[in-house]
């Protein structure tokens, strides 16, 4: 996780200053500064925290924990996740921890991320050394550069009588292959720094989905930098992506670098993720402009495939955009995004505070996996998780072999949103009897899951 | 014995091929260099002695090592072995080769192994 969180604070302020029955002049006012920066601020175009925003929470009677929370439940939703994976049992105190000291709590996440990609590394390595073809013709290779240098240098020593011809060979035996041995090498210790360099534990991946999760997946100043440009044309969805991100490199790269502004990733490798995670937003933005993506949505029930069609793009790009649909005043419904590979690996997760969704693989039953054996048809699910219900949208998606005999890379992705939202949604029709013949009871993830009687239980407790 | 000892030395690196052969010469046993593993399991019957590598083409040290101790003449068998590979030995003493060289190894230590392996009854 990134040491400095920087939280869009701007909307909660406005809210509760709203709530508070003051305008932004007043407020501006008593807390001294100016209308215009004040606006600013609820704009999120400006970010605050120490003196002022005491102010601000001072003069609104709340405490500044309100302009900060989303972040911190997410914290603490992780750390109680971090603590089911190392003992096994839920932990009620990680909320405590976070809001005791919320720096701890991120320096613990930090350190478990940590303590993965070590792991991860340290068993690549040993399987490397151990079994790997490539290790152990790198091992053959070099003994037998050097078994050859020693044997020729040996013979141009103890042989004094030996004709031009043989002694000229076995001097150009130490020079090439002197030159082979180096060659090896390099590509050995290639292969080790490209071993150690890895993300081999997908921390960088968590850390960057940590950051837009706490940005609620918006980006004002990449929607303001894409805003009214023509979209690209092209004769298919991932051609028009390419052209857009294209497009997003040349007007929207200050606003990436905005976006980033105080923030520190761990490794250079999670700060280079951000960027192309916040590119792919603005090309996002570029071929399914807010306003007219947010109309569209709405007027289809948030129909995927119709969505799709009427901006060009795939599913996976809309379903991207929906998640983003968080603008104040000017929210769609609240998607939370997930996608995985065959194996249960998360590639991205962007949780709503209303749905958690786990760091580790999320609950078996939840219809994202049942998407690998339908692929290309959208399933959908009601879930019952502890008590609350949503709904969850999946497909599975192929993208395409690069070449002859090699597999696709399989994905599913899914979108979750509480089923209050039931009506605005076309996937949620088939549950509209809301009875308990419809709806599936499932967990989060299975080690911190409390549901009796599930035969697909792997972790816990109750496990067989 | 050596006066009349062939010996085949089945190795795929050209370079310590040629070293081995130079020494073998020097020492007044008439060898020859075979570097695919499957052309040299049809010449066994020609020699007395083979210098065997274990990574070949066409068939690996094992099964030429195999094939010499089923075969009628027999060929006394020296395995140029990887330090590190300790598998790979007790693997070929299972098969019933007992002379090993370990690469990288020294002019003398080999020309000695070789020397004690003709000299062997």
């Amino acid at each position: 996780m990134g040491v400095a969180t920087r939280v869009p604070m701007g909307d909660r302020i406005r809210t509760q200053r709203r709530s508070a029955g003051l305008t932004q002049r007043a407020l501006a006012a008593a807390v001294g500064v100016s209308p215009d920066y004040l606006s600013l601020i609820e704009s999120d175009k400006r970010q605050i925290g120490g003196r002022l925003l005491r102010q601000i929470a001072d003069e609104l009677g709340v405490s500044t924990e309100a302009f900060t929370a989303v972040s911190r439940d997410r914290l603490a939703a992780d750390l109680s996740e971090v603590s089911q994976n190392f003992s096994g049992t839920p932990d009620a105190s990680a909320a405590e921890l976070v809001a005791f000291s919320p720096k701890w709590a991120e320096i613990v996440l930090d350190l478990h991320d940590r303590s993965l990609t070590a792991e991860a590394r340290s068993d690549h390595l040993v399987e490397r050394f151990a079994r790997d073809p490539q290790w152990i013709s790198f091992a053959h290779d070099i003994l037998s550069r050097i078994t050859s240098i020693r044997s020729a240098a040996e013979i141009l020593s103890d042989f004094r009588s030996m004709d031009e011809g043989q002694r000229g060979r076995f001097v150009e035996t130490l020079a090439t292959e002197s030159a082979r041995l180096t060659h090896v090498t390099r590509r050995m210790i290639d292969s080790l720094n490209e071993a150690a360099t890895a993300d081999a534990a997908g921390a960088d991946v968590r850390e960057v989905d940590a950051f837009l999760q706490d940005h609620g997946y918006y980006f004002a100043h990449l929607e303001e930098a894409v805003a009214n440009l023509e979209p690209p044309g092209g004769d298919s969805a991932s051609k028009r992506f390419q052209a857009a991100l294209a497009l997003a490199e040349d007007v929207a790269s200050v606003a990436v670098e905005t976006e980033l502004l105080g923030h520190r990733f761990r490794t250079d490798g999670a700060s280079r993720r951000a960027r192309g995670a916040l590119l792919r937003y603005a090309a996002g933005a570029i071929l399914m402009p807010y306003e007219a993506f947010r109309a569209t949505a709405t007027a289809t029930r948030y129909d995927i495939d119709a969505i799709g069609e009427v901006f060009g793009v795939s599913f996976e790009q809309v379903a991207h955009r929906l998640a983003s649909l968080r603008r104040p005043q000017a929210e769609g419904v609240p998607f939370a995004f997930l996608r995985v590979d065959p194996a249960g690996t998360v590639s991205k997760r962007l949780s709503t505070p209303q749905l958690r969704l786990p760091l580790f693989g999320a609950c078996p039953l939840w219809v994202v996996y049942e998407a690998f054996s339908q692929p290309g048809r959208t399933l959908s699910q009601m879930v019952d998780l502890d008590g609350e219900r949503f709904i969850l949208v999946a497909r599975a998606l192929e993208k395409a072999a690069r070449r002859q005999a090699q597999p696709a890379a399989r994905f599913a992705v899914m979108l979750g949103v509480p089923a209050a939202h039931a009506d605005s949604i076309v996937y949620a029709d088939a549950f509209a009897s809301g009875r308990e013949s419809v709806v599936t009871r499932a967990g989060y993830e299975c080690r911190s899951c409390a549901m009796a009687g599930c035969a697909q239980r792997a972790h816990g407790a109750s496990a067989a | 014995m050596t006066a009349k000892t062939r010996a085949l030395i089945v190795e795929d690196e050209p370079h310590i091929a040629e070293a081995l052969l130079f020494l073998f010469e020097r020492a007044g046993i008439s060898a020859d260099v075979i570097s695919d593993g499957g052309a040299a399991m049809e010449s066994l019957a020609n020699y007395d002695l083979l210098i065997l590598d274990i990574m070949l083409p066409g068939a690996s040290g094992f099964e030429i090592a195999k094939a010499a101790a089923a075969a009628p003449n027999r060929p006394k068998v020296c395995v140029l072995t990887a330090k590190g590979q300790a598998a790979d030995k007790a693997r070929m003493e299972e098969i019933g080769v007992s002379a090993f060289v370990t690469k990288p190894f020294s002019n003398r230590e080999l020309m000695d192994t070789v020397r004690a392996l003709i000299a062997a009854p």
